[in-house]
């Protein structure tokens, strides 16, 4: 839901606030996917569910991305905007490639969903 | 309890878990778990309780004067006001339909694997076809029963383990940890308006008609609303539980219908999965089902048309043409691809603005004598009636505010 605000704000200058709500949407997204990938690799779910769920996680994860990207960010701001941006652009290629990866890598991507979804916190914590 | 008996019911089981734990259930409860745990329990209780009320009141109505409740409310609140309850609810029973064909489209999806576009007109074909083919009892027990496969997330919620030290508090109204006091109001008002939603109310009325209630039917009135509205709440708070558990600690926000499934799938495996997928799919199907009968039945009693799915299609045809038209209208909306869950959160909020003008004419009709002769309400059902009214009047007036507040729940 806070990536809608935080692409209502495209044009616009991103407030403290606003980067805030976005890196922990991006956290949400990366946790979730992290949790899809972890049932995956220990074969709990279905190949359905795993494709259309880490789909539709990748999707909100770009758009997030391309939400801050096109948010001008104040000098304070800038640069852990881009380390956020960065992020939601590996969590969105990292939830993309879980349908078709094996056991072991679908066990690689929820290690690395998970450092993400920490990596946020940290940075929506800074923020506030 | 017969088998007789059991099926007698599901017209409460269909209206709980259709609507009650439709897609604004399964939307509010987890979104409420995720972000305050077990704290926000005691409101599905007030919610559960109010809609037992209420619908015992609307059955009773039903029994004992034949008629539906909306026919009788035109009746006695007159044409004005009687046309404001009626403009309130179709706006809010065709954004509801629209967001359950949605989510009927996503549960096939999540289960099948094929796009998104191509199974939301299959969702409103098969959802037709249903409404046109069954009669209404079997429409009452194919959704109804079926979506007691949600059952699988009372399942998960005892196997996740929960400190139930922790469950039995948040049945304790007071102050609360993990988000701002709009917040936390935003969420109650938001699960009051899904538990309370009005189109439940309207198709329990019909139905009661449709089932032909009459006098002897109203001790089957009482266990069905009580039955059948209880099953509901006891699913929204395992799904609050399993979000609490699962979902709070590892800031999960739930944005998608996929989200819930998680939490059984993490627990019960693919067979979990699978299960609440169905019963998520006859929810939310039995809920758009329902929203566009109540939408029709409260047109067809609203200016006198012949109604009712007993009714040969040719014989009420402006009732069918009603509800295929609700079907049709909630598919161009879902076509605009809008989310659905977002569709859900507005639907909820705006259903909370009309909750009075659904229950105040109710309570009305229920006390009075001309239509319910000795059956008029007891002191009790009006004490519970009158608390429950001034409840939605301050849950009304906060909805939209909170709301923009809040932009949505996102705090």
């Amino acid at each position: 839901m806070a990536l809608g605000t935080a692409a209502c704000g495209q044009g616009r200058a991103l407030s403290p606030a606003a980067f805030s709500q976005a890196a922990k949407s991006v956290q949400s997204l990366a946790a979730e996917g992290a949790l899809v990938a972890q049932d995956a690799s220990a074969g709990r779910s279905t190949a359905a569910y795993v494709r259309v769920h880490g789909a539709a996680l990748s999707e909100a994860a770009s758009k997030s991305a391309a939400a801050l990207r096109a948010e001008k960010s104040a000098p304070a701001l800038a640069q852990r905007a881009r380390t956020l941006r960065a992020l939601a652009t590996r969590i969105a290629a990292d939830l993309k490639r879980l349908e078709h990866a094996s056991s072991a890598e679908q066990r690689r991507l929820a290690h690395e969903l998970a450092s993400a979804a920490a990596r946020s916190t940290k940075l929506a914590k800074e923020q506030t | 309890m017969s088998l007789k008996s059991v099926l007698a019911v599901a017209l409460g089981i269909l209206s709980a878990i259709g609507g009650f734990v439709d897609i604004g259930d399964l939307v509010f409860n987890t979104q409420a778990g995720a972000v305050f745990g077990f704290q926000l329990l005691w409101v599905v209780v007030i919610g559960v309780v109010g809609i037992v009320v209420y619908s015992e009141m609307c059955g009773r109505v039903s029994a004992v004067a034949g008629r539906p409740v909306f026919d009788l409310v035109r009746e006695r609140v007159g044409f004005g006001p009687g046309l404001a309850t009626l403009l309130a609810a179709e706006f809010v029973n065709l954004l509801t339909c629209a967001a359950e064909i949605g989510g009927a489209a996503i549960c096939l999806q999540l289960l099948s694997g094929l796009s998104y576009r191509l199974l939301i007109p299959l969702a409103v074909i098969g959802l037709v076809v249903c409404s046109w083919v069954l009669p209404f009892e079997w429409i009452e027990r194919v959704f109804g029963y079926l979506g007691l496969c949600l059952l699988v997330f009372a399942v998960a919620a005892i196997k996740l383990h929960p400190s139930w030290g922790q469950v039995a508090r948040g049945f304790i109204p007071g102050s609360h940890t993990g988000g701002g006091l709009t917040l936390y109001l935003y969420f109650v008002v938001g699960l009051l308006g899904a538990a309370l939603t009005p189109y439940e109310v309207y198709f329990y009325s019909s139905g009661a008609v449709e089932d032909s209630w009459g006098l002897k039917e109203l001790g089957l009135n009482k266990v069905t609303a009580m039955i059948g509205y209880g099953l509901g709440g006891f699913l929204s708070m395992a799904l609050m539980i399993v979000a609490g558990v699962l979902f709070l600690h590892r800031g999960i926000s739930p944005q998608f219908l996929g989200t819930p499934p998680l939490a059984v799938e993490h627990v019960l495996s693919q067979v979990g999965l699978v299960l609440a997928l169905i019963g998520i799919l006859f929810a939310v199907g039995g809920a758009a089902i329902e929203t566009s009968f109540s939408g029709a039945y409260n047109l067809a009693q609203f200016f006198g048309w012949q109604w009712g799915k007993r009714e040969r299609p040719a014989g009420a045809s402006r009732f069918t043409l009603s509800w295929v038209a609700i079907f049709a209208v909630a598919f161009l909306v879902v076509l605009t691809g809008y989310d659905p869950v977002k569709l859900t959160e507005y639907s909820v909020i705006f259903s909370v603005v009309a909750l009075p003008l659904t229950y105040l004419p109710i309570l009305l009709v229920a006390n009075d004598r001309a239509y319910m002769g000795t059956r008029v309400n007891g002191r009790l059902a009006n004490v519970f009636g009158v608390i429950y009214l001034v409840i939605l009047l301050a849950v009304a007036a906060g909805a939209i505010p909170l709301l923009l507040i809040t932009h949505g729940g996102q705090g």
